[in-house]
């Protein structure tokens, strides 16, 4: 009798044990991120207060999990939101990802693109190339001054304004353009270049190029005044 | 009597039984359709105006009559219940004619014209909040501005900006982005504006 309960305690005690297991294994989730170009990746649980959009706050603790290798696999609490700060290797931009209320295995790839300092030293090389393809497209170019301008992401996309320098003309505005570097040529990918860009005027620039070129400030000496006249430095 | 009682809601039962299990993993799609005589089609099979039970996935809705040109909706239904309209343009004599002999086919289409409207101006609210600011002037700006509808997105919304200068523009734009709006989401045509960069001449004005 005595063998009997012992057996019973023991069949109990197992089933416990192993229902514990499955609860605690059902409660978490793995992340498995690829990455390239990437000097260090961590990844750290956000509060509920932090979840949403906006540019998160680097978790001051260091609690956070720093990944070893690409294509490896960390467990993570299931339900929690995360954000995954990732630094480029030299000449690759640094960001963060956020990832809402994480309820299954996920698999993420991290291919950062180029740093603004890098964006930028390429762009002095680019200009000159990028400048005739805008003469070509447009033959009235000389009425504008190209402004700087920026390249985007890998240094495929480029936006600027065009700021009139002609003679007076109630048309004086100042334009937005976007051009994009295809197999080694720069194509005008916003004709006509207009005062603002909308992603429906221009669906095959993608959106966050758009948005970033109708962000360009525009050099303060050359806005016009309400009134009409152009201020020349 | 008994029996026959028993039959009855037997036979009741089992059509409610079968109504209800023949509609499960279905969504509920109405089919609004005028002039109401038209023939639908869904996926080139006949079907019925009003309410359709169809399992998730892409339609095409097909309304013909003669008279009346084809209308077509391609519809992706989804699991929420949902309407598709179906409004078919008198193109003949004929049509016009079948719509002023039947006084009910005519409250039909009107019933729906303005329903449809409905549904776009609400979409187009929904879509671009800024509007109920609309129409705005302002006399410093100079600026106007109105919309209209996007027409290379239905639904969408055009903002018209006119009545401007360049400051005008550059204020214009900037009172659409006080309101909340971001222009890169949203269809902008400045309606003075002729670009000197393509228009020749229009630089030295």
């Amino acid at each position: 009798m005595r063998r009997l309960i012992f057996f019973g305690v023991a069949i109990f005690l197992s089933a416990i044990a192993v229902y514990s297991f499955m609860v605690l294994r059902g409660s978490y989730v793995e992340l498995v991120i690829d990455y390239k170009n990437v000097s260090k990746v961590s990844i750290y649980e956000l509060g509920d207060q932090q979840h949403g959009d906006g540019k998160k706050d680097k978790p001051e603790t260091d609690s956070g999990i720093v990944l070893k290798t690409s294509g490896e696999a960390t467990r993570l609490k299931k339900g929690l939101s995360y954000i995954v700060y990732y630094n480029g290797a030299p000449g690759y931009e640094n960001n963060e990802l956020v990832i809402p209320n994480l309820n299954s295995d996920k698999r993420l790839v991290i291919y950062p693109y180029l740093s603004r300092d890098e964006l930028s030293r390429r762009l002095v090389s680019e200009t000159p190339a990028i400048h005739q393809a805008l003469k070509q497209k447009f033959p009235n170019i000389g009425l504008y001054t190209i402004s700087p301008g920026q390249l985007y992401w890998m240094g495929e996309w480029y936006g600027t304004t065009l700021i009139y320098q002609g003679p007076f003309s109630p048309n004086r505005d100042t334009l937005r353009v976007v051009l994009e570097k295809k197999d080694g040529v720069w194509l005008v990918r916003t004709d006509p270049a207009y005062i603002s860009l909308s992603r429906f005027s221009y669906p095959e620039v993608p959106f966050k190029i758009l948005d970033g070129v109708n962000r360009l400030v525009v050099p303060e000496v050359t806005k016009p005044k309400p009134g009409g006249a152009v201020i020349r430095s | 009597m008994i029996p026959i009682a028993a039959v009855v809601l037997i036979i009741v039962i089992s059509f409610v039984a079968y109504t209800k299990i023949s509609r499960i993993g279905k969504t509920e799609v109405t089919v609004n359709i005028a002039p109401l005589t038209a023939q639908l089609y869904i996926d080139n099979e006949e079907g019925g105006g009003g309410v359709n039970y169809l399992k998730p996935g892409k339609y095409t809705f097909v309304a013909k009559k003669k008279g009346f040109a084809d209308a077509e909706v391609v519809v992706d239904v989804g699991t929420n219940s949902q309407s598709v309209d179906l409004l078919l343009v008198p193109n003949s004599p004929e049509g016009r004619k079948y719509l002023d002999e039947n006084p009910e086919e005519r409250r039909a289409y009107e019933n729906l014209t303005s329903e449809i409207a409905k549904k776009k101006g609400k979409e187009m609210r929904g879509n671009a909040p800024i509007i109920s600011q609309l129409p705005h002037t302002d006399l410093v700006g100079p600026f106007s501005i109105d919309y209209g509808p996007n027409l290379e997105e239905p639904g969408q919304v055009t903002l018209i900006v006119s009545n401007s200068t360049p400051a005008g523009r550059l204020a214009a734009l900037q009172w659409i982005k006080d309101q909340g709006q971001n222009p890169s989401e949203i269809n902008i045509v400045y309606s003075d504006f002729l670009s000197p960069l393509t228009e020749p001449g229009k630089g030295g004005d």
